[in-house]
């Protein structure tokens, strides 16, 4: 509950309060008193408040959503329906992220720069696409020592992802890396519930990027790992969201 | 924020006509009323977020507190004229 309302209700609770002593007492001052805070209680009460936090992040839900009509659009227009491929690239000499989703069944492997454009024939057919995760990676990445791409430990993954989606984003309340011999499985508690069910909406995008919240995390692993990403599965749950992904 | 704002001034304001009429003896509870009233219609005009949703809840009050003000006036004009 919100601190308006919660100030709501203790103005009510006082003016009753003040209402029941004005009837044992008899004093006017008790009758004024309760006057005074039901007036304010009730408007506090009343009044639909909330955050400008929480409209705002409404305001960047309707943009996500809106951002995956366009991309479901667009991979429609390209008749794509593969698995997107998270890796980094090279851009003027920077790091950068990028998902390389495949035109046809059997492309060669990807090329290690970013070539521009939106579809790229360099080892292959492929639509580049930036992802969800990418300002966040410049932001945090852009702050942080460069990361060494040697081969990262599970608690070294989660602890950029924690940053990242914990502290920076507020995404979720806490992750868990686990490293399977098949895939990578991070667990994300307590998410934000706002793009659940965005793969009924957008069927064609989740199944190519994943939906917002794997694909930020395949972003980033991608980018810290310096390797390929791809996602296996992503499954909802009350309180979690399980991402499996591997390294192709 | 605005709306911590309103509520603040709004019980300073209100605290401190009821501690100006105690002081005058004021034994009329129609008087604190009407004084309560006006400094809720000024203080929500200027302070409260302009917003139409919160408008349209709050002029529900003032709409009853209106009419529970046009009653004590009613009841004033009735008994001077009797």
């Amino acid at each position: 509950m919100n601190r308006i309302k919660i100030i709501a209700i203790y103005l009510s609770t006082l003016s009753i309060i003040f209402f029941i002593l004005y009837f044992i007492t008899n004093i006017l001052l008790y009758l004024a008193f309760t006057i005074s805070s039901l007036l304010l209680g009730s408007t506090l009460l009343l009044i639909p408040y909330e955050s400008r936090e929480e409209a705002f992040l409404r305001g960047l839900t309707f943009l996500t959503y809106d951002f995956y009509a366009n991309m479901e659009k667009l991979l429609k227009e390209f008749d794509v329906n593969r698995r997107g491929i998270y890796f980094s690239v090279k851009t003027n000499g920077d790091k950068s992220i990028r998902i390389a989703v495949p035109l046809i069944e059997k492309s060669p492997p990807l090329a290690e720069r970013d070539l521009g454009g939106i579809i790229t024939s360099s080892g292959g057919s492929y639509l580049m696409l930036v992802p969800p995760g990418f300002s966040l990676i410049k932001y945090f990445f852009g702050k942080q020592e460069a990361v060494t791409p040697i081969e990262l430990e599970d608690y070294q993954i989660e602890d950029i992802l924690s940053r990242c989606l914990c502290d920076i984003i507020e995404l979720c309340t806490s992750i868990k890396v686990l490293s399977t011999a098949e895939h990578i499985v991070i667990k994300l508690y307590n998410p934000i519930k706002e793009f659940y069910g965005i793969e009924k909406v957008f069927p064609r995008t989740v199944y190519s990027i994943g939906s917002p919240y794997s694909s930020i995390v395949a972003s980033i692993v991608s980018y810290a790992l310096n390797k390929r990403i791809q996602i296996f599965s992503e499954k909802f749950s009350r309180g979690e969201i399980t991402i499996e992904m591997d390294v192709v | 924020m605005k709306l911590y704002l309103y509520i603040i001034v709004m019980l300073i304001l209100f605290n401190t006509a009821t501690i100006m009429l105690t002081y005058l003896s004021e034994k009329r509870i129609d008087v604190y009323f009407s004084i309560y009233l006006l400094i809720y219609l000024i203080i929500t005009e200027i302070l409260m977020p302009f917003k139409r949703k919160y408008r349209s809840r709050v002029n529900i009050i003032i709409t009853i507190c209106l009419i529970i003000f046009a009653y004590i006036v009613a009841k004033r004009v009735m008994e001077i004229l009797s």
